[in-house]
């Protein structure tokens, strides 16, 4: 099923108990989305590039600036000014030139996801707005695509594994748009590194039914104590708009 | 009996603590236990709680012993426990 090369670039991982050459071709015959490439989707996409996903969709708008270098790990001083999506394709491609980087130097919107979606098998939402959230789980639920919701503020985060028709959708769990949520928010980019590393894990068990992955939960993270626990959700909101949306399969 | 509420994203930073212990001689609902928490609280900190009409925001995440709560006052606390209230968080 894999082929000599990538039989030794991932050998130490098919050698996890459980995890063996199937698992490892059904990712690199998966198509990731990363929608923006911060300090979250940018560790989550270096690590699904590590992991051997085959094909990974990026969407980021907006030139890199001084201030994200302290967790934006997929730039580089020397890209002050230029496109943070370009800069994120091309360490991409340096760290692994055997799989495919699409990139849109754009932010997730109404207008767009459909273009920006298509053909992802899982989509990573890290973006620091619920708009652009929001437009993300509308979509993974309507085609039915598995969403891993990251999110992070100061020395905590959050993830939380979205199955459509099985689980709550973001809608269900945020009926209301967040009011009081500020776009520039304290953050260690430690942090939101564990907390991408949560989510791609989270992300590579939903794809290969490697483990259990935690459906029906979040994953509320607390650097500061540390700790991580399993918060169990309420059961799908059979009154959700959102969710209605799912075309019966 | 003790209950420990436990703040997390922007409730953490607007209180002093993370951290609260509430002690109740009576049991009390999950509705009843956000006032007593409100009594003390900023206004900052309050909106982040309930609305302007002083309901609960249907955004605001209630979690009592790691499960998640929906029904505020038909969930009646009568032990020692832990209450998380975990508003959205969206930082990418």
């Amino acid at each position: 099923m894999l082929n000599m090369n990538d039989q030794e670039t991932y050998s130490w991982q098919i050698d996890l108990p459980g995890f063996g050459e199937r698992e490892q071709a059904i990712l690199r015959n998966s198509t990731a989305l990363v929608t923006r490439v911060g300090g979250l989707g940018g560790p989550v996409a270096q690590s699904l590039a590590a992991a051997g996903f085959g094909r990974i969709i990026l969407a980021h708008k907006g030139n890199l600036r001084q201030d994200d270098l302290n967790r934006q790990i997929l730039m580089s001083r020397k890209w002050i000014g230029k496109s943070r999506v370009d800069c994120a394709t091309s360490t991409l491609n340096n760290f692994n030139d055997d799989i495919e980087i699409v990139s849109h130097n754009a932010n997730v919107n109404d207008e767009n996801i459909d273009e920006i979606i298509c053909g992802a098998n899982i989509v990573f939402s890290c973006a620091p707005l619920f708009n652009e959230r929001f437009t993300l789980n509308s979509a993974c639920i309507s085609k039915n695509i598995p969403l891993v919701d990251c999110s992070m503020y100061s020395m905590e985060g959050r993830v939380i594994p979205i199955i459509p028709g099985k689980t709550q959708c973001l809608r269900c769990i945020y009926p209301e748009d967040p009011a009081n949520w500020k776009r520039q928010f304290p953050v260690m980019g430690a942090v939101s590194a564990l907390v991408a590393q949560v989510g791609v894990i989270e992300g590579i068990k939903i794809l290969t039914n490697f483990m259990s992955p935690s459906i029906g939960n979040m994953i509320s993270i607390d650097a500061s104590e540390p700790s991580i626990e399993k918060i169990k959700l309420a059961d799908k909101n059979i009154n959700c708009e959102t969710c209605n949306t799912l075309m019966p399969s | 009996m003790e209950i420990k509420v436990q703040y997390k994203g922007q409730l953490a930073a607007e209180n002093d603590s993370s951290n609260e212990i509430i002690n109740c001689e009576k049991p009390l609902s999950i509705l009843e236990l956000l006032n007593v928490i409100l009594e003390s609280k900023t206004p900052e900190f309050r909106k982040l709680i309930v609305n302007s009409d002083n309901v609960p925001t249907r955004s605001l995440l209630i979690v009592k012993d790691n499960v998640q709560v929906l029904d505020l006052r038909g969930t009646i606390i009568e032990n020692d426990c832990q209450i998380n209230l975990l508003p959205p968080i969206a930082g990418g």
